[in-house]
């Protein structure tokens, strides 16, 4: 594929073709195998459409914990319900060669990332899904207290991106996913080469001879200031 | 017996994801229908780890033992499907069987159901079927019941494991131990590589269960398991080392998969005694360092009998007892849900965009009584919606016409055949098209009006009361009539119960609307009234009715309003209807609700931007002229002589009732002598100017 030295520079920078974005996730992928990274850059793959060419995405799973704060103890709770009135299994409840697990204390959230290109935007669109133990989704509400992380909230802001998430159809997969505003992205993808000193570019983004980004380092900028949104962020611990 | 501690091994926990539910659905739908009969499905686990946390506060993350259903379950059992697991992830191939109905789910044969997938691995074992393809080791049952109606899914896991006669114990000095308490650093790192290009070679699909050893040259070899003969000839037993990607974060106890595997080493090579390699990694970080060795062995050499033993395994509920779970999947699936989710999220922007204080779940909750179902409660309620409020009720007593749907968003051509349908109620039935989430109902009521002398007394008896509780179940009620004298009733009664109170009236090409007064009971003897120090200070606002003789425009224009309600220039009822709703909104902001006093802006250019609520100003009274498309913000205060909400006609209300009512409905004059008006107008005022108006306004 794509060699990582080359760099390749997009016709209409920052907005990608979608030829142009699947090369950019594919030197994202790679760039992610060759480095450890705290991110686990490594857990990205790349989708292909079952029936078109071309119209693949990026995905990653994440386990969270809740995010230990007082103010999401209270409002959350196990969605999941037990059934009553069934058919007797025969075990015998203590099988001494099973460990005993102290019922469910801990809650862990699944979360699915997508990256799908956005024809309309001609930019990057970070879907995703958050989900319990067993499948039942997060409300708006969780969503918002879960994910984002209260005291990151001005970053956030100051990073150009004002909180706009909705939620549509997957693309591929058609189950309703959320999913990042992208009218902002062009704006904030530029404005990150406008400024290189920024701090929100860190040392191995330094690919800013031409005043912007080449393809190869496309996906990683973007992630580095979209991602934040919605806990996708470098180096933060409960992130498996 | 040994005294030797049994092994004890950490059982799954299973994890399905909501796209795997979603897939069931369209499968049991358009492909299984009625047939129940079991498929095979694909589920994956990865290796356990715990990760330290940063922060001091917090306690380290264990992971849970899980075993995932995800978007490919249902692909078929092949190289290309496990390929398109999750990277680092280690297949297991599972049996789900879907029961038609709950009855059918609850009496199902569970035990036989599990007793086969039991079997089954037994004779992958026996045939060597599970030597080539270990992962057949980690069979699993999946019982489901898909209440596509309710989009609700009950389920229960089986993770069968074998239980042989004798147990196995952690062997003497063989006690679990982190890798780097027992290999030097080096060593593990070279056992990562290898393993990592063992993996590859693998696919992952057989990666989960393989064979450790140290060359002659001291290299950590990895093999996979049908090399089990050859790999290990030459090998003292301490050296043989048999690997399973762990599940398991504990680092006291193995995973799940083992018991299976042990009982094949058992069965197959006579394996009594044997160093156990529990394999964990950090996905994607290239660490292992919480790879686990322990020593384990069976006391007693005989042989497993030729039987197939019994399993355990079935996955306990939430509440730690055997049976089943269910998961309510109606926020992904139903679609009223999703238009929930959807207005909630449109709002929940607003607010992290512009207004941090935004009252969401005020606004939602607010319950809103529409009196009037034509142009004006049309928009308002649209205009309702759009700020997520789902309390709506309609009063009116018309039939749509022809001439409506063109003016009215909440009707359509149709409603206006035959006669028309009762426009209340329609307008209700068209809002829940709009938005299924609204709680909406339509009262076809005729509201008493002043001059309107009753002609069965049983009826407006019986409309009064409807009225009377309509306006003490909500919390605003808008005047949305098309005649003056029909919001006599409604403004009394908003008066006496301390409603919020909005009202909307429409001239050819000018409006007016405004919040009716509430007294301020905390501060009744202080002044209350225009925040802004370039206003004269007024007591408590007007209501319509006050304001129609202290109102500082002129009185003549003011009476088209409201009078020529159906000649009107098409954009003035939208405009107007817009101003009322976000008129509300606005006082619902105000910590002081209908009693908040009203502000002006004389001077758009001033500094100052403090403002009365989040949102901004909340003015008493907004008149309109299309003719220069400009505002103007007034405020009236209440007047003591008022037929509506003066403290004369609401403590004649209060102690006469109905009795009061009925004497106004059929003569209006009684009010203007209870409140002295007729005097006034006796002395001021040209004839004419204000009386009802006997004309009977299409209502
Ligand atoms: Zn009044």
């Amino acid at each position: 594929m794509t060699n990582t030295l080359t760099q390749t520079y997009l016709k209409q920078y920052p907005f990608l073709t979608r030829q142009e974005f699947e090369i950019a996730a594919k030197s994202f992928l790679e760039q992610s195998k060759k480095s450890v990274r705290e991110d686990g850059g490594d857990l990205w793959v790349w989708n292909e459409h079952e029936k078109l060419k071309g119209f693949g995405y990026l995905s990653r799973k994440s386990i969270i914990q809740k995010l230990k704060s007082e103010s999401l103890n209270e409002n959350f709770t196990f969605i999941t319900t037990d059934d009553e009135n069934f058919e007797q299994v025969e075990e015998e409840l203590e099988d001494p060669s099973t460990l005993n697990i102290a019922s469910e204390t801990t809650e862990y959230l699944t979360v699915d990332y997508h990256i799908i290109y956005s024809t309309s935007y001609k930019v990057p669109v970070l879907y995703f899904n958050t989900y319990h133990k067993d499948g039942t989704p997060l409300t708006n509400d969780e969503i918002y207290s879960c994910l984002i992380e209260p005291s990151r909230l001005e970053d956030i802001k100051t990073a150009g991106f004002h909180g706009g998430i909705s939620q549509q159809d997957h693309p591929t997969l058609l189950i309703p996913f959320y999913y990042l505003h992208p009218c902002e992205t062009a704006t904030l993808m530029k404005s990150i080469v406008d400024k290189p000193q920024s701090t929100i570019l860190n040392s191995n983004n330094n690919n800013l001879l031409n005043g912007e980004i080449p393809i190869e380092g496309y996906i990683r900028s973007w992630l580095s200031l979209v991602g934040n949104v919605v806990g996708l962020k470098v180096g933060i611990g409960y992130f498996l | 017996m040994s005294s030797n501690p049994l092994v004890q091994f950490v059982p799954y926990s299973s994890a399905v994801e909501a796209a795997f539910w979603h897939t069931l659905s369209t499968r049991k739908i358009d492909l299984y229908k009625l047939d129940d009969t079991s498929h095979d499905i694909l589920g994956y686990y990865s290796t356990g780890h715990t990760i330290t946390s940063q922060h001091a506060t917090e306690a380290n993350i264990s992971m849970p033992a899980r075993l995932c259903l995800g978007t490919g379950a249902f692909d078929d059992v092949n190289a290309a499907s496990f390929s398109r697991l999750p990277p680092f992830s280690y297949p297991s191939i599972g049996t789900i069987k879907n029961t038609n109905t709950i009855e059918d789910f609850k009496v199902l044969d569970k035990n036989a159901l599990f007793k086969e997938i039991t079997e089954q691995i037994w004779q992958d074992i026996n045939s060597g079927k599970a030597v080539k393809n270990p992962y057949l080791l980690t069979r699993f049952l999946l019982i489901t019941f898909a209440d596509l109606k309710k989009y609700k899914y009950h389920y229960w896991f089986g993770f069968p494991a074998l239980v042989t006669e004798t147990s196995w114990n952690v062997a003497k000095n063989g006690e679990i131990k982190v890798i780097s308490d027992l290999w030097e650093s080096k060593d593990i790192e070279r056992f990562r590589e290898n393993y990592d290009l063992f993996r590859q070679k693998q696919s992952c699909a057989n990666a989960g269960f393989f064979l450790v050893k140290r060359s002659n040259d001291n290299e950590i070899m990895i093999g996979g398991l049908s090399e089990f003969d050859t790999f290990f000839e030459g090998c003292d037993s301490d050296e043989k080392i048999v690997g399973f990607a762990d599940p398991s974060s504990l680092p006291t106890n193995p995973g799940w998969p083992l018991r299976n595997l042990l009982v094949l080493l058992q069965r197959r090579w006579n394996v009594y005694k044997i160093k156990i390699l529990c394999y964990r990694e950090i996905p994607g970080k290239k660490d292992i360092s919480q790879t686990c060795i322990l020593s384990v062995e069976i006391p007693n050499t005989a042989k497993i009998s030729d039987e197939c033993p019994k399993g355990v395994g079935w996955e306990k509920n939430s509440q730690g007892k055997l049976g089943p779970r269910s998961a309510d999947l109606a926020p992904l699936m139903d679609p009223t849900r999703l238009a929930d989710t959807s207005v909630d999220l449109n709002l929940k922007l607003m607010r992290w965009r512009i207004v941090p204080n935004l009252q969401l779940e005020k606004i939602r909750e607010t319950k809103c009584l529409l009196l009037g179902a034509g142009t004006l409660g049309c928009y308002v309620a649209r205009c309702l919606l759009g700020w997520g409020v789902r309390h709506i009720t309609f009063v009116d007593n018309a039939r749509v016409s022809f001439s409506n749907p063109v003016r009215q968003p909440l009707f359509f051509f149709e409603d206006s055949l035959e006669g028309g349908k009762l426009k209340a109620q329609t307008a209700a039935e068209n809002l829940k098209k709009v938005y299924p989430g609204s709680i909406t109902e339509g009262h076809n009521i005729s509201i008493p009006m002043p001059g309107h002398p009753i002609t069965s007394e049983s009826q407006t008896r019986s409309d009064v009361e409807k009225i009377t509780q309509l306006v003490d179940s909500h919390d605003v009620i808008f005047l949305l009539m098309d005649s003056r004298e029909s919001r006599w009733l409604p403004t009394l009664l908003g008066a006496s119960m301390r409603k919020l109170v909005i009202n909307t009236a429409l001239g050819f090409d000018t409006y007016v609307v405004m919040r009716h007064g509430v007294k301020d009971l905390d501060s009744a003897s202080k002044l209350t009234g225009a925040s802004s120090s370039k206003m004269p200070e007024v007591k408590q606002l007007g209501c319509y009715f006050c304001n129609d003789i202290v109102a500082p425009t002129d009185s003549l224009k003011d009476r088209t309003l409201d009078q020529q309600c159906t000649v009107t220039r098409p954009g003035l009822s939208a405009i107007a209807s817009a101003y009322a709703v976000e008129l509300m909104v606005s006082v619902l902001h105000h910590e002081k609700g209908p009693v908040a006093p009203a502000d002006t802006i004389n001077d758009p250019g001033s500094t100052d931007i403090s403002t009365s609520t989040p949102l901004g100003i909340i003015p008493h009274q907004i008149r309109g002229f299309l003719t220069n498309f400009n505002n103007l913000l007034i405020v009236g205060q209440a007047y003591d002589k008022c037929t509506a909400c003066s403290d004369k006609i609401l403590e004649e209300y209060k102690s006469n009732g109905f009795e009061f009512l009925k004497r106004v409905f059929d003569s209006p004059t009684y009010l203007e002598e209870l409140t002295g008006l007729a005097k006034l107008h006796q002395e001021s005022e040209a004839a004419g100017d204000f009386v009802w108006d006997e004309e009977d306004n299409e209502l």
